[in-house]
């Protein structure tokens, strides 16, 4: 067949091999350019292509690893060290599933340490056929130690903080009861300053231990089968001495439902913040009301006609450390804390929270879980439940 | 009424619950570490043992895994104490064999006559 | 009369052993959307369309995997009821 080859015709095509040069070209600095560890493999599953971040990750050099089988190369292991089988790996799934699959496990590297990574792989699809599969993964060491260190610090805040509260507490206690002679009563109104001082203290030490356990968020959700009557009766029950020295009427109601699959202790502190909440900021001679109720969801609610939440302080309320002004007229002592940790737990939960108020009127705080309750998740700490 | 091994490496608190527990008729023998602990437990024979968890040389732990081997170890009653509560700690501790977890901050001279009578009464259930 | 199911596993047996089935009754449900019994020839396009990749992953012998999806295709040429 007789090729024309015309000057015309030769310098188009010259153009056209220029411009393809070019895009090849381009493409390559994008690829290179990625931020991320990449590995592109063939029909066959041999690895076709990488870039630099993930010969700097695995060990390898893109001439050791290019035109191996994937899975010669980049071995994956548990967080236990063992292996973990090919039929299960991200890139089989996503051939299997026709789209992206993310994961995070341990890669071992050429010298067989583990690094943590964080990978996504997608089958390439061209001209309508899977031709091989694009990963890209990011080493998570940094972000490891960082929680790592997060969770000692938590360990050593506590044993810290606590060692000599103990001391404070078991001598104060023993003052007041006549371990070291019969006190006044001069001397005995002292000690009783000190033994609430230090009761406070315990309880700011165990609410600041469960933020910062649940902002690991690592917490376990244990799900049970919750008698919300009894639930219910015991956290009043446990606040009454409180709601009596404040002249307060705690009522219960509920006629919807009788359980709900959930997390008790954390359920219990979502609900205790609301009444204790409720209860400080009403009042001598207001009402307090716990209503639980179920339609499409469960719902929680806790209603006080207290003082109410001012206009400008109502963004900030589920704030870490955040107290209105006439909360801190009316309650120097609390921690602002105690809502934040509700909310972290709703998430947790996977429920809703939310508040309707209305200043010198009162407040009312809501928490809602879905019918079939929360789901069961394994973390790596629980909340500390009181005494 | 019984005799209680207290093991605890702060001075202060040792010298507190035995000041307590003597007060309560109790006969007192101190340990400052793991070690200690199990020496004074082959002499003293105790009903029941007071728990630190973190101590230098041997923890309250390591004791426990060394000290659950001896055969007259399985009557008596062990109370732990520490300042950590976490659940994952919990089933550790009870799995070595402790009958209650307190914490130190939390538990009075007052809490902690009542859990040391509640302990000693129960009966092993076989 | 063998389904066209089970001939597909017979000749993925040849490389998988007997993670074959599975494997096989894995690829028809998620790409196909149908239980494996229900395998027809006109799936079958679609089916080794997934199946190579998957298939080559596992296996070293590139030669091999270009054999059994032969193998797979002939499979489809052979008249059914």
């Amino acid at each position: 067949m007789p090729v024309n080859t015309d000057k015309s015709t030769i310098s188009k095509l010259k153009k056209e091999l220029s411009i393809a040069h070019r895009d090849l070209k381009k493409a390559s600095t994008l690829f290179s350019s990625i931020g991320e560890a990449v590995i592109v493999t063939d029909e066959y599953g041999r690895i076709e292509r990488v870039n630099s971040l993930t010969e700097k990750i695995l060990g390898y050099s893109s001439n050791e690893m290019i035109g191996q089988r994937f899975f010669n190369i980049v071995k994956a292991v548990n967080e236990d060290g063992t292996l973990i089988p090919e039929i299960d790996r991200p890139i089989t799934k996503a051939f299997l599933k026709g789209s992206a699959v993310f994961e995070r496990l341990y890669y071992l590297t050429k010298y067989n340490s583990m690094v943590p990574v964080d990978t996504n792989v997608s089958p390439i699809i061209f001209n309508n056929k899977p031709s091989g599969a694009i990963e890209v993964f990011r080493d998570l060491t940094d972000e490891y130690i960082k929680e790592k260190i997060q969770s000692e610090f938590i360990s050593l805040a506590s044993h810290q903080l606590r060692t000599p509260l103990s001391s404070i507490n078991t001598y104060s206690q023993m003052l007041s009861q006549g371990y070291a002679g019969k006190l006044t009563s001069k001397q005995l109104s002292f000690v009783s300053v000190i033994e609430k001082a230090t009761s406070r203290m315990n309880d700011l030490i165990h609410t600041l231990l469960n933020v910062t356990r649940i902002e690991a968020g690592n917490i376990t959700v244990n799900v049970k089968s919750i008698d919300i009557d009894n639930l219910c009766d015991e956290i009043v029950g446990s606040l009454e001495y409180l709601a009596l020295e404040r002249g307060i009427s705690i009522k219960y109601t509920n006629d919807s439902i009788t359980s709900v699959e959930s997390d008790p202790v954390l359920l219990r502190e979502v609900l205790s913040n609301f009444l204790t909440n409720a209860i400080k900021y009403t009042p001598r001679g207001g009402r307090v009301t716990l209503r639980v109720e179920a339609n499409d969801r469960v719902v929680f609610s806790v209603k006080d006609n207290g003082y109410g939440i001012p206009e400008q302080s109502k963004n900030y309320v589920f704030s870490k450390f955040y107290r209105a002004n006439n909360a801190v007229k009316n309650d120097v002592t609390g921690t602002g804390i105690g809502l934040y940790l509700a909310k972290e737990i709703a998430e947790r939960l996977e429920g809703d929270i939310w508040f309707k108020s209305e200043i010198n009127k009162g407040s009312t705080f809501y928490f809602s879980l879905p019918l079939i309750g929360s789901a069961e998740k394994q973390g790596k700490f629980t909340l500390e439940i009181p005494n | 009424m019984a005799n209680i091994l207290l093991v605890e490496d702060d001075k202060d608190l040792i010298e507190a619950y035995a000041l307590v527990l003597k007060a309560a008729n109790h006969k007192i023998k101190k340990a400052y570490n793991g070690n200690e602990a199990l020496l004074a437990a082959k002499e003293f024979k105790p009903d029941l043992i007071l728990l630190d968890l973190l101590m230098p040389i041997k923890s309250g732990k390591e004791f426990l895994k060394d000290y659950k081997k001896a055969k007259n170890s399985k009557e008596v009653k062990i109370i732990v104490f520490s300042n950590l509560q976490d659940s994952n700690e919990l089933e550790d501790v009870y799995s070595l064999g402790a009958d209650r977890y307190i914490i130190k901050s939390w538990t009075g001279p007052h809490g902690l006559l009542k859990i040391v009578d509640e302990v000693l009464e129960t009966k092993d259930t076989n | 009369m063998d389904s066209l199911y089970k001939e597909v596993v017979d000749a993925t047996a040849d490389y998988l052993g007997p993670s074959a089935d599975r494997f096989v009754s894995r690829q028809i449900v998620g790409h196909l959307g149908k239980s494996p019994e229900k395998l027809k020839n006109r799936d079958l396009n679609i089916l080794i369309k997934w199946i190579k990749p998957a298939i080559a992953l596992l296996t070293d012998d590139t030669e091999a995997v270009d054999n059994y999806i032969s193998s797979l295709k002939s499979l489809s040429k052979k008249k059914r009821k």
